[in-house]
């Protein structure tokens, strides 16, 4: 059966394609339309994905959307009805949204597509999140757990799954009631976006204690039983942009970062002592961002308990938005009453356009498989660069910034290459790597990365100031082979089953000075571990470096510069080179270098 | 196996599924009592629709609003 998959609407839109049963590729819209966190119909997603499955769009049995929008349309009208006449402003922008293409994803896709309407299909969202995890995870059966914003209704969802069987969603918690809104609406009262920096907040939670458990309990209520309610005076989801919180929220946790808050945030470095002295000013907010996330996973504690309740089996898949959060992953791993835990390289709504496929081909009782691998993107055409470089002169490449002379190299052989680069990243140059098949979700995983020698502090703080132009409290991660895995890291019961960065894991005390680029100031690191198998090329890489260095992991981070998405094409790439500070972009067997 | 294309006046079987599907979410949630009031919106969302279609007058509707 072959199924074109389809999430759009509210972040990072994504097509993905199933053929003869099998998910052959993924890809985000943001990756061609340059536009972080896409949510537009993915269109040209899904032509890059016919392409590459040498199908038309006639060739598709079915175009599966990843909720049902008429559900979600229902949600909103009631939720917004309810708040007359408060809600009369919101109500009238949202529906001129609805009334458009949003509620009428049928005929978008139908007409974007030339096919018939009747071809166009729809699975729930979080039945879609729940089959994208457990058709990765390669268990025969699990408990699956999704937890995100909100879906149609629902934003948590507890349910059982077995090998080629529709997954069944045994309970479902329903909006406002919601782990993702709750944490996002705290993302937005420290100052950063909610929906989309999340990160930003756990990354900041590393520097404070959970001093303010209970007070954030006041507005997250956790029941014994594992279920939990937000307080309705505390929250205003429907709001716009970034205070969803109310007068009431603020008279429990004071006014919401300012400016200068914000700015006050850069004085915090991950690259610091372990011990450091937070200033009197900064001492609240990264409290209160360590009490929500501590709040968040005990909520997440709860849930695992209550899932291992109701499916009594010893593995466990967790999905959803809120599954991007690797230190809560880590403690579910460490804490939670599964023995084996999975979660997707791309849990949030991107995966769930794979789920999508997937739930419907499982529905029309066929077998389906899936690679074990996140590299399902788009291949870069190497060409297009060799072409472009005939007709430019590298040195104008260096123009464009200012910055030193851009020498190009040729390697004929593939070893000579990954020598060149492993001794660039040995004498502290920023390697832009770009290679194969780009990865889906928002995690760098070595096909299309940044990489840097962890060990040298100058380049990494280069790294961040000239090309990722990033805030310092953010940290980085390691990219190690699978053979070094525990001589590197303390394990525990996450190893083999999350080798993409969706946990943390501490580093050994002996070997944080020479890893502590990709090192928080908790000790703990996001760590790729890379299959020999999977990634050849990138292990050779890994390989190369530790027999130059004796450092036996890279500092790994995404390939794009502040608010861009991540790179895709090799013209991207190029262009990136061009833009920024970056030392040698490695495309294949082309390696261009700037020296100063 | 090729299926065919979209065929001519499938906007309308699309589009009215789609409100069909709205109507039965409402009945199922128990939520009749939105219906009269998506009655209006759609009967807007159509006039709107239509007003947009004819071109001399499009440039005026959505400021309208
Ligand atoms: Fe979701």
């Amino acid at each position: 059966m072959n199924v074109l998959g389809i999430s759009a609407h509210f972040h990072d839109a994504t097509a993905a394609l199933m053929v003869d049963d099998a998910i052959v590729a993924s890809v985000a819209e943001e990756r061609i339309s340059r536009q972080k966190h896409d949510a537009s119909l993915p269109l040209n997603a899904a032509s890059a994905c016919l392409a590459f499955g040498g199908l038309s769009a006639q060739d598709l049995d079915a175009v599966v959307f990843y909720e049902a929008p008429h559900e979600k349309f229902t949600r909103v009208l009631a939720s917004t009805m309810a708040g007359f006449p408060r809600t009369l402003g919101r109500f009238v922008s949202g529906m001129k949204g609805w009334l458009g293409e949003k509620l009428f994803v049928r005929n978008a896709l139908s007409k974007a597509l030339d096919v018939h309407p009747n071809r166009v299909a729809f699975s729930s969202h979080h039945a879609s999140h729940a089959t994208h995890a457990f058709v990765m995870s390669g268990f025969d059966e699990a408990a699956v757990l999704v937890v995100d914003a909100v879906g149609e209704w629902t934003t948590t969802s507890i349910g059982r799954a077995r090998r080629g069987e529709p997954v069944e969603l045994l309970e479902t918690h329903e909006y406002p009631d919601s782990l993702g809104l709750f944490y996002a609406a705290f993302t937005g009262f420290l100052g950063f976006a909610p929906n989309s920096e999340e990160c930003s907040t756990m990354a900041l939670a590393s520097f404070g204690q959970p001093t303010r458990v209970a007070e954030v309990r006041q507005v997250l209520r956790l029941a014994e039983d594992g279920t939990f309610s937000l307080a309705r005076d505390a929250f205003d989801l429907l709001a716009d942009g970034k205070a969803t919180y109310t007068p009431s929220f603020v008279r429990r946790f004071g006014e919401p970062a300012n400016a200068a808050t914000v700015e006050r945030y850069g004085t915090l470095d991950a690259l610091a002592p372990a011990v450091t002295v937070i200033s009197p000013e900064l001492t609240p907010w990264v409290d209160l961002a360590a009490s929500v996330q501590s709040v968040l996973e005990e909520a997440l504690l709860g849930l695992c308990r209550r899932a291992a309740r109701l499916v009594p089996t010893r593995r466990l898949c967790l999905a959803g938005g809120v599954a991007l959060n690797c230190v809560a992953v880590s403690r579910l791993a460490r804490e939670g009453p599964f023995e084996t835990m999975f979660v997707p390289p791309d849990p949030g709504d991107g995966g769930a356009a794979v789920g999508a496929a997937l739930a419907h081909a499982l529905r029309e009782g066929r077998t389906v498989t899936i690679p074990k691998s996140p590299f399902l993107g788009l291949t870069p055409r190497y060409e297009d660069v060799h072409a472009m470089l005939e007709h430019l002169d590298p040195a104008h490449l260096s123009r464009v910034n200012n910055a030193g002379s851009v020498t190009c190299h040729r390697f004929t052989d593939d070893d000579r290459g990954l020598g060149f680069a492993a001794d660039r990243l040995a004498m502290g140059k920023i390697v832009a790597w770009v290679d194969s098949r780009a990865e889906t979700g928002p995690r760098a995983l070595g096909h299309r990365s940044l990489l840097a020698h962890p060990g040298r502090l100058d380049t990494v703080r280069r790294l961040g100031r000239a090309v990722k132009r990033r805030a310092a409290f953010r940290p980085y991660a390691l990219s190690l082979n699978a053979t070094r895995a525990t001589g590197v890291l303390h394990e525990g019961r996450a190893a083999g089953t999350l080798p993409w960065m969706q946990r943390t894991a501490p580093v050994h005390d002996g070997l944080r000075p020479q890893l502590r680029g990709g090192v928080h100031v908790d000790g703990t690191t996001r760590p790729q571990i890379v299959s020999r198998e999977a990634q050849p090329r990138f292990a050779a890489l890994l390989d190369a470096f530790e027999a130059t260095t004796g450092v036996p992991a890279l500092l790994n981070t995404s390939l794009n510069e502040r608010g861009q998405p991540l790179v895709d094409s090799a013209v991207d790439a190029l262009t990136m080179f061009a833009r920024t500070d970056l030392d040698v972009l490695m495309l294949d067997t082309l390696a261009l270098e700037r020296t100063r | 196996m090729t299926h065919g294309r979209r065929p001519r006046g499938a906007w309308l079987v699309a589009t009215s599924a789609s409100i069909r599907d709205v109507f039965r979410s409402l009945f199922r949630q128990r939520l009749r009592s939105v219906s009269p009031m998506l009655l209006v919106l759609i009967v807007l969302g159509l006039l709107l629709g239509f007003l947009t279609a004819i071109s001399p007058l499009a440039p005026f509707v959505y400021p309208l609003f």
